[in-house]
């Protein structure tokens, strides 16, 4: 086929873009007298296939088959609950997550690799309410913050904390991964001690 | 991992003849677009500016975020810079809708993606010279009627595109995380 001979092409090649949309995330760690022993500030790099299978959803009205944290494959339509991730006290099968997986975060993640489960056991921690701030506008960009701490109820200090993300309702039943983070180095959180973890969702014009 | 949004332009003459195209990395999710994923991770509806420029209070909707088969991409005439607080084309274009197409999500190499197109006719009679794009959705409110629509993305276009009479623009939008 020719090429059109008046055609003006513009195409751009851009090396570094900037990210429109954009997550950040905050480690920290406190002790058992409150006190920040820890902290990681980073971008994430960390939305998967299953966040913009959902919207993607909402933007064509029409369902389509989802992974669940389990690994199972679902039917997800449109919905009111797509998204959700407000979790209440104790709850962990949606809302912000923590584990001990190090494998480094692919498009296709379903679930954070080792999960830590709600309690007072052995390397389990009580997972508190879920809090997600109203959006602001500050200067160029609009933002809000998901956060959710984690008391260590233990008896000992859990260690080995490398991997963070947030698991979301999928229509009336399901749950997906909408992102992991992999952080650049373990966490540990003493007996009696808390760790939080916040998300900032952004865009930027 | 990189979130990524992109926008392309093709011109078409009256006879179907390709004659400009643009492809850019679109810089212009808006507020609007935030708040709405605000209200579905929080179960809260904020109050958001519709397309009309009317603060309405949002309220979760399955509605929410639909692009097809409207309300979709629309073109503009305007080229007043984006603002992250703009909640609609400047100056809308007097070209004739086609249909919205969003495409099924797919998967390549390390992108996730998916595609939102519109075709659109110029049967003025005149050349329209279209500066601006943008995605506007539905999003649920409350009261009625239940739903209003409002812009989540905007793009003032790098080169306007001279839009002859009888021809058309086909506008892309490719929303992905790229690995």
């Amino acid at each position: 086929m020719n090429q059109p001979e008046n055609i003006v092409d513009k195409e751009s090649v851009e090396k570094e873009p900037m990210p429109q949309m954009r997550l950040d995330y905050l480690v920290e760690v406190t002790d058992k007298n409150g006190k920040v022993i820890q902290r990681i500030a980073a971008p994430s790099r960390s939305f998967v296939r299953q966040w913009y299978e959902v919207m993607r959803t909402q933007a064509a009205q029409a369902g389509m088959t989802i992974k669940d944290t389990g690994g199972t494959d679902r039917g997800v339509g449109i919905s009111i609950n797509n998204l959700y991730a407000k979790a209440g006290i104790g709850v962990t099968i949606y809302g912000l997550r923590i584990g001990k997986g190090t494998t480094a975060v692919t498009i296709s993640d379903y679930a954070l690799e080792s999960p830590i489960e709600e309690g007072t056991g052995l390397d389990q921690f009580e997972h508190q309410l879920t809090t997600i701030t109203l959006p602001a506008v500050v200067g160029s960009t609009c933002s809000f913050t998901i956060s959710r701490s984690m008391l260590n109820s233990s008896g000992a200090t859990i260690t080995g904390i490398k991997e963070i993300g947030c698991y979301m309702r999928m229509a009336a039943a399901y749950y997906g991964l909408g992102f992991r983070d992999v952080l650049p180095s373990a966490i540990y959180v003493p007996h009696g001690g808390a760790i939080t973890v916040t998300y900032t969702i952004g865009v930027t014009v | 991992m990189k979130h990524e949004l992109w926008y392309s332009v093709v011109v078409r003459d009256r006879h179907g003849k390709v004659v400009s195209r643009e492809r850019h990395r679109a810089r212009s999710f808006l507020k609007a677009w935030n708040q709405m994923i605000y209200m579905h991770m929080s179960g809260s509806g904020p109050t958001i500016k519709n397309t009309g420029g009317t603060n309405v209070t949002a309220e979760l909707n399955t509605l929410d975020f639909r692009m097809q088969p409207t309300p979709g991409i629309y073109c503009g005439t305007g080229d007043t810079p984006v603002t992250i607080e703009d909640y609609y084309l400047e100056s809308l274009a007097a070209l004739d809708l086609l249909a919205m197409t969003v495409s099924e999500a797919a998967i390549a190499d390390s992108h996730c993606y998916f595609l939102v197109s519109r075709s659109f006719l110029n049967t003025t009679g005149a050349t329209i010279t279209v500066r601006e794009v943008g995605i506007s959705v539905y999003v649920g409110k409350t009261g009625t009627p239940e739903s209003t629509t409002c812009m989540v993305i905007r793009d003032v276009l790098v080169a306007p595109q001279a839009i002859p009479d009888g021809g058309g623009i086909t506008v892309d939008y490719t929303l992905e995380v790229v690995a």
